[in-house]
C-alpha cells in the first residue's frame, strides 16, 4: 500500500513539474513579446535586451531541464508501482 | 521618476521610456509569477513527497535550480529597465532645468550647435577663457558668466550615466563595527575620501530587537580637482550641485542603492562632506515621495546647502566650521528651519584646514555629541536609530563616468 501511495505521489510531483515546465515555456514568449514591443535605440538599453534574449535562453534550459525532471519523477513512479 | 514618453539624448537618439516601463512591468510580473509557481509547486511536492527524502533532494537539484536563477534574473532586469528609463527621463530634465537662459537656447534650434561646441570643448582642459572658444563666445554673451559656468559644468558632468562597480565588503574594524556618534560618522566618510578616488559606501545596520534594518550611505567630497575627469565627484559637479542641478555623481549613488540591495523599506541616512553633503542633501529632495528608497536623515559637513529645499520630513544635521568658507558658496547663510539644524563649530583651523574633515570638524563632533542646546539633543535623538545597531556590513562602491 506504502508503494503505491509513492508511485502515486511521485507520479504527481511530475504533473507538477510538467505543469511548471510549460508555465517557464510561457515566460519564455513573455520575454520575447516584451522585446518586439520595445523600441530598442541606444546603446544602453540595447545592452538590457541582449539580457533578454540571454533570459529567453535561459528559461528555454529551465524548462527543457524541468521536462527531464517530470520525466524522471514518472520514471521513478512507474518503478514504485511495480516494486510494490 | 515617473512620466515616459520619447527623450531625446545627446547624440541625437530618441528613446521611448514608456516602452521600457512597459517591459519593466512584464519582467516583474514573468518574475513573479515563476516565484509563486515554484513556491506553490515546492509546497505541494513537499507534502507529497513527505516520506520520500531522496525525491525531495533530485527535486531541487534540477531544473528548479535554473528556473530560479530566471526568475532571480527576470526580476533584475525589471529593476535596470526601470532604472534605465528613470535615467532617460532625468536627463531630459537635467537639460530642461540647466538654466532659465540655457533651456530657451537649448530649444531655439541651436541644440546641435551646442552639442558641437561641447565635445570640441571636452578635448581642451578646461574652457577658462570662453571667449576664446567661438561657439562659446556665443553662448556666453547669450547666458554670463554664471549660466555659462553651468552648461560647461554640466556638459563635463554629464557624459552618459555613471557606471557604479562594486569594490567590495568593507571587512575593517570600522566596516563592520555599527556607529555610535556623529565622530564614527564623520570618520565613515574621511576614511572614503582619498584624492583621486571616487568610492562610496553604504552601511547595513542590523538589530538583535528584531527593528527594521536601517541604512547609512557616506559620501566624501571632492575628490578630483580637474573637471571633466573618469571621476564624477570631480570639480565640475561643484557648481550643478551648489545650484540644485542633478549630477553624475549623485545619479551613481542613485544606482548604487540599487545594486546594494536598498529598499524602501530601509530608513537611509546620508552622510557628505562637502559637494558630498550637498550630494546627500539634494537626494533628500530627489528621492522625496519615491517608491524607491527612503530617506529619513542627512548629516553634512562643510556643504553649501542653503539653496536646496529639503522636504520637512527629512531631518538635516548640517556642520559649519565658523572658518570654512565652502558652506558659503552658494552665497546665502544656511540658517536651517525645522527640520534643517545649522550647527557651527570651531576647530581652531582656518584656511583650507577649515575645510578639511579630520581638521575642520572631526575634532568638534565630541562637543556636538555632549552638548546640552535641546535642538541639538533634539537633532541627535533624531539620529539615535541609525547609532545604537549591534551589527553592521558595509559595502563599498565605486563612481566612474563612461
Amino acid at each position: 500500500m506504502g508503494g503505491m501511495t509513492d508511485a502515486h505521489n511521485l507520479h504527481l510531483v511530475s504533473c507538477y513539474l510538467e505543469e511548471f515546465a510549460e508555465r517557464l515555456v510561457a515566460a519564455c514568449g513573455q520575454v520575447g513579446t516584451a522585446d518586439a514591443q520595445t523600441q530598442w535605440q541606444s546603446t544602453s538599453a540595447t545592452a538590457y535586451r541582449r539580457h533578454l534574449v540571454d533570459l529567453r535562453v535561459d528559461l528555454r534550459a529551465a524548462a527543457a531541464l524541468v521536462q527531464d525532471d517530470a520525466a524522471r519523477f514518472r520514471a521513478l513512479a512507474r518503478q514504485s508501482a511495480q516494486s510494490r | 521618476m515617473s512620466g515616459g514618453g520619447v527623450v531625446s539624448i545627446r547624440g541625437g537618439i530618441d528613446v521611448r521610456t514608456d516602452d521600457l516601463r512597459a517591459a519593466a512591468q512584464i519582467m516583474s510580473e514573468l518574475g513573479l509569477t515563476l516565484r509563486q509557481g515554484m513556491d506553490n509547486l515546492r509546497i505541494s511536492a513537499a507534502n507529497a513527497l513527505m516520506y520520500n527524502e531522496d525525491a525531495k533532494a533530485q527535486l531541487e537539484q534540477g531544473g528548479l535550480a535554473r528556473a530560479r536563477g530566471a526568475a532571480d534574473e527576470a526580476a533584475r532586469l525589471a529593476g535596470s529597465l526601470r532604472a534605465t528609463a528613470d535615467r532617460y527621463d532625468e536627463g531630459e530634465s537635467r537639460i530642461e532645468r540647466m538654466a532659465g537662459d540655457a533651456v530657451a537656447l537649448l530649444k531655439d534650434g541651436t541644440k546641435a550647435r551646442v552639442r558641437m561646441m561641447s565635445l570640441g570643448l571636452l578635448d581642451t582642459p578646461w574652457p577658462w577663457d570662453p571667449r576664446a572658444v567661438e561657439p562659446g563666445a556665443q553662448l556666453f554673451g547669450k547666458l554670463g558668466f554664471g549660466g555659462y559656468l553651468i552648461v560647461m559644468a554640466a556638459v563635463l558632468d554629464w557624459r552618459g550615466h555613471p557606471i557604479v562597480t562594486s569594490t567590495g565588503v568593507d571587512a575593517s574594524t570600522a566596516g563592520t563595527t555599527p556607529p555610535r556618534d556623529i565622530a564614527d560618522l564623520l570618520a565613515n566618510v574621511e576614511r572614503l575620501g582619498a584624492e583621486g578616488d571616487s568610492d562610496v559606501s553604504v552601511q547595513f545596520l542590523e538589530f538583535d530587537d528584531g527593528r527594521p534594518r536601517q541604512v547609512i550611505v557616506s559620501l566624501p567630497g571632492t575628490s578630483q580637482w580637474s573637471p571633466g575627469s573618469d571621476i564624477p565627484s570631480d570639480i565640475a559637479a561643484g557648481p550643478l550641485a551648489i545650484e540644485g542641478l542633478p549630477t553624475a555623481y549623485g545619479a551613481g549613488v542613485v544606482d548604487m542603492l540599487a545594486l546594494a540591495g536598498v529598499t524602501a523599506a530601509d530608513s537611509i541616512l546620508i552622510v557628505g562632506h562637502s559637494l558630498g553633503g550637498i550630494v546627500a542633501a539634494q537626494l533628500a529632495v530627489q528621492l522625496a515621495g519615491s517608491r524607491r528608497f527612503n530617506v529619513t536623515n542627512v548629516v553634512t559637513a562643510g556643504s553649501p546647502i542653503a539653496k536646496i529645499d529639503i522636504p520637512e520630513d527629512v531631518e538635516v544635521v548640517a556642520l559649519e566650521n565658523r572658518d570654512d568658507l565652502v558652506p558659503h558658496l552658494d552665497g546665502g547663510p544656511n540658517e536651517g528651519s525645522g527640520n534643517v539644524l545649522t550647527i557651527t563649530v570651531d576647530t581652531g583651523a582656518t584656511g583650507s584646514a577649515a575645510h578639511v574633515l579630520d581638521t575642520g570638524y572631526a575634532p568638534a563632533a565630541d562637543a556636538i555629541t555632549g552638548s546640552d542646546a535641546p535642538r541639538v539633543q533634539h537633532a541627535l535623538e533624531g539620529l539615535q536609530p541609525f547609532l545604537d545597531a549591534d551589527r553592521s556590513t558595509t559595502l563599498t562602491y565605486s563612481i566612474a563616468r563612461p
